[in-house]
């Protein structure tokens, strides 16, 4: 049975044969997202309060440092990811993004947006005056994820329910 | 000049003001020998309680000189506007705060330094501050952005 496409987005017609590249590019996107900053919050989890609550010499190297490998593995993975996506779907990766496309990403990037100015105000506002030293840069590295993970969620269930944006 | 525009505009201006006042208030103390917390607090709460006012203030006066453009519904290219600022507010945002989580430890480390002998309780207060910049400047793209695209009319 032959499909109508004549009045659906490229995304809809691509998704008729298979998951959609933008759906596949923010999966990747949430890989790297979880595994790099997971793994650095995971270890911050294990630190004992005092060391993150204050500013003990020599930790601000070390985190530092850590931070910088989360931020590395996150790169890597959506990296080595999007390479893999693009060689699997050449003509999708190269298709321009169309309105449907268009609406998702600037529907996701404004419900991520009020995510991170929520967390900024909470991270900027409320926890100098209960928190110290690397407590604040890490909520507000969380809030960056959170915001980031919820960029990337919403475009995955628009892409999965069909929503237009 | 459409309605939407107009309240933008408004918003704009509010935010440079008093945003501003706040601001260069907060550098200025900064750099006086006695950093007074409380008034700092004192004068970010009035901001913030002045700039809700100013606005609410603004778009009731907005709506009551053109009532039929106030209760109109947002028509796709606001939709479209709306969302293409949204996405360069996101950009901002995420950019300047992932600056500071990188520069926020290295203030840390370096305060002892550029504090001159005045508390470490500052540098909280100053990463506190950049991070409210930062929510400012995102704020504004977004409005620059929405202006941008009215003015071109597209």
């Amino acid at each position: 049975m032959m499909t109508d496409t004549s009045d659906m987005s490229a995304a809809e017609a691509g998704a008729e044969a298979g998951t959609p590249y933008r759906e596949k590019s923010a999966w990747v996107a949430v890989a790297g997202m979880v595994v790099g900053y997971g793994g650095y919050f995971a270890v911050i989890a294990t630190l004992p309060p005092q060391i993150i609550g204050g500013d003990p010499p020599g930790m601000v190297l070390k985190l530092f440092a850590l931070l910088t490998v989360a931020t590395i593995v996150r790169l890597l993975i959506m990296g080595a990811g999007t390479l893999a996506i693009r060689a699997s779907s050449p003509a999708d990766a190269r298709a321009p993004a169309d309105e449907r496309d268009r609406a998702i990403a600037g529907r996701s990037a404004a419900i991520a947006y009020y995510v991170m100015m929520t967390g900024m105000v909470l991270v900027g506002m409320v926890m100098p005056f209960t928190a110290r030293g690397w407590a604040i840069t890490n909520a507000a590295l969380f809030a960056i994820v959170v915001a980031e993970l919820a960029r990337y969620g919403t475009i995955i269930a628009a892409y999965r329910r069909g929503w237009h944006g | 000049m459409a309605f939407r525009e107009k309240m933008v505009w408004g918003s704009t201006a509010t935010t440079v003001v008093i945003w501003g006042w706040y601001f260069f208030g907060f550098v200025s103390a900064l750099e006086a020998p006695v950093f007074n917390v409380g008034a700092e607090v004192g004068k970010f709460i009035f901001a913030v309680v002045a700039l809700t006012v100013v606005q609410v203030v603004l778009a009731i006066g907005l709506a009551l000189s053109s009532p039929r453009d106030a209760r109109a519904p947002a028509d796709d290219r606001d939709r479209e506007f709306a969302l293409v600022a949204y996405r360069a507010a996101f950009v901002t945002l995420s950019t300047l705060i992932a600056t500071l989580t990188v520069v926020a430890p290295l203030t840390m480390a370096t305060a002892p330094a550029w504090l001159g002998g005045r508390p470490m309780d500052l540098v909280p207060i100053v990463i506190s501050n950049a991070l409210l910049l930062s929510l400012v400047i995102a704020e504004l793209v977004r409005s620059a952005t929405v202006l941008f695209l009215y003015r071109r009319g597209s």
